[in-house]
């Protein structure tokens, strides 16, 4: 078995979920005040990839991204940037794929807070920078880290999108999960096996500690 | 003086309602907005604030305009200076009841902090995060916050309905002396006769969305001669009764009504209401 499937995989989870975060903290809070009417065209966007197979988001990402589109060539050209069959591209991808799982509990989070906190501070004169780091998002430890766990563990379990737009190469873009397959299609069971049990143990272990959080567990401890 | 006259529509799904106002508070005194559940009270407060937006007309104080619609100006809400008690407190709970007033400025009134402390006597809660707190004590911690912003408005959503009526006596009397000192504006909402009665120095009385009423409470009381506040049911049994000897405090059923020194020979008049709320 190598370790490189499972080094990207980590390295693909944790960066996801940190820049996912800082994505999502702002969509969150503009989600919860706004009074727009495209505020349901947003929700249903970010929501999408839950019911979206896989493929098909990687589909239009190898398409629009691909060298053959306006964007995906403009990317190259300017930046520099080949998103398709990179390690960037998986992360792009990720970050969409993964979106629902870091915005719903946050903002579920933030909705579940009183309007007063949020009210008492403005008329405090605070910003809303301050309002959401010092006010809201410590109140909602437990939203946040659900949201992070549920992030990791989601794109740790990415295939099709990871597929589509990552392909299969070797220390670039093959994670656990194709490594998986790939080990299947050579009827190499063992190395099969060996991917799949880590996976499988940290899966279990990672939402293990989302229903401990649900259930007040973990929000004793992180308060 | 605060000067509103505006009007304001809600909508929901269910119902529409809307506030004509046309009234004005008092500055440097306490005023009293008192009416039924439903009057549009907490509403009034909202707008006055800036939370919410009138529709139309102009919300003034101290000759600036917090809200003018035909000249498009709005005040901000953070150089209004007010001070918002919510019904709810809305004491952050991530942080201990010190950090909750640190919070209010970064440069704090020394003075002015030691002396909320020690008035509303909240020095032993000062490490207690809010959810440690009885209802009474977050009411007065609430009222500590709201102080330590030194605020040219005071603005205080029914803060004392929530507790018991030797508590909410007590809190009553804070609120008297601590405006008393530091010469602040307070509006306060309540539906409370008890409370109007004790504190209010303006009285400005609500129902269906308009102000029906405005004055002293004594003006008011003498207006309608079967002692009630116009627009509402609460009625008051009126007594005069002379003193015949230095007396400290009046007590009915228990309860002590009056707690100030009256003399020999002096007139005062009892207001009871039937039903204290």
């Amino acid at each position: 078995m190598e370790l490189e499937p499972l080094y990207l995989t980590f390295k693909l989870a944790a960066i996801t979920t940190f820049l996912l975060f800082f994505i999502a903290i702002p969509l969150c809070y503009w989600l919860v005040q706004t009074r727009s009417k495209f505020k349901p065209i947003i929700e249903t966007i970010v929501s999408m990839p839950l019911v979206l197979p896989p493929t098909v988001l990687g589909f239009y990402f190898l398409v629009f991204l691909g060298p053959n589109h306006f964007l995906g060539s403009w990317l190259q050209n300017t930046f520099g940037i080949q998103l398709v069959f990179s390690f960037t591209g998986l992360i792009v991808a990720s970050i969409i794929y993964s979106l629902p799982f870091m915005v719903h509990p946050i903002q579920a989070g933030l909705s579940s807070l009183p309007k007063s906190y949020t009210e008492t501070a403005q008329l405090m004169g605070k910003s809303r920078f301050l309002i959401l780091s010092k006010v809201l998002l410590p109140n909602i430890k437990p939203a946040i880290l659900t949201g992070i766990v549920l992030t990791f563990a989601h794109t740790i379990g990415e295939f099709g999108v990871v597929l589509m737009i990552g392909g299969n190469i070797p220390e670039k873009t093959k994670v656990a999960s194709i490594a998986i397959y790939d080990e299947v299609e050579a009827l190499n069971y063992t190395a099969a096996n060996q991917y799949s049990l880590i996976l499988l143990g940290i899966s279990f272990a990672v939402l293990l500690s989302v229903y401990l959080i649900n259930g007040g567990y973990l929000k004793r401890v992180v308060r | 003086m605060i000067k509103c006259e505006f009007s304001k529509t809600y909508t929901s799904d269910k119902r529409a309602f809307t506030l004509n106002i046309q009234t004005s508070f008092k500055q440097k005194a306490i005023n009293v907005i008192f009416g039924p559940s439903g009057a549009g009270k907490t509403s009034l407060l909202r707008l006055i604030s800036g939370l919410d937006q009138i529709d139309e007309g102009i919300v003034k104080a101290n000759h600036i305009y917090w809200e003018n619609t035909s000249k498009k100006k709005r005040t901000s809400i953070a150089q209004r200076n007010i001070a918002y008690v919510f019904q709810d407190y809305g004491l952050f709970p991530n942080m201990t009841v010190l950090n909750n007033l640190k919070f209010v400025k970064k440069k704090l009134n020394q003075e002015l902090l030691n002396d909320v402390i020690a008035t509303l006597e909240i020095k032993h809660l000062l490490m207690t995060k809010p959810n440690e707190l009885s209802g009474g004590q977050k009411q007065r911690v609430a009222l500590a916050r709201a102080l330590v912003q030194q605020p040219d408005l005071l603005l205080l959503d029914e803060p004392l309905t929530a507790i018991d009526e030797v508590l909410r006596h007590k809190l009553q009397s804070y609120l008297i002396t601590l405006q008393k000192k530091y010469q602040f504006t307070v509006i306060m909402v309540t539906h409370s006769l008890q409370e109007v009665l004790k504190i209010a120095h303006h009285v400005c009385v609500m129902n269906h969305g308009e102000v029906i009423d405005q004055g002293t409470t004594a003006i008011l009381l003498s207006k309608n001669p079967d002692n009630t506040l116009k627009g509402t049911v609460l009625h008051i049994n009126q007594t005069t009764v002379t003193v015949l000897v230095g007396v400290q405090q009046i007590l009915v059923n228990k309860s002590q009504i009056l707690d100030t020194d009256y003399t020999q020979g002096q007139i005062i008049r009892i207001l009871i209401q039937n039903n204290l709320t």
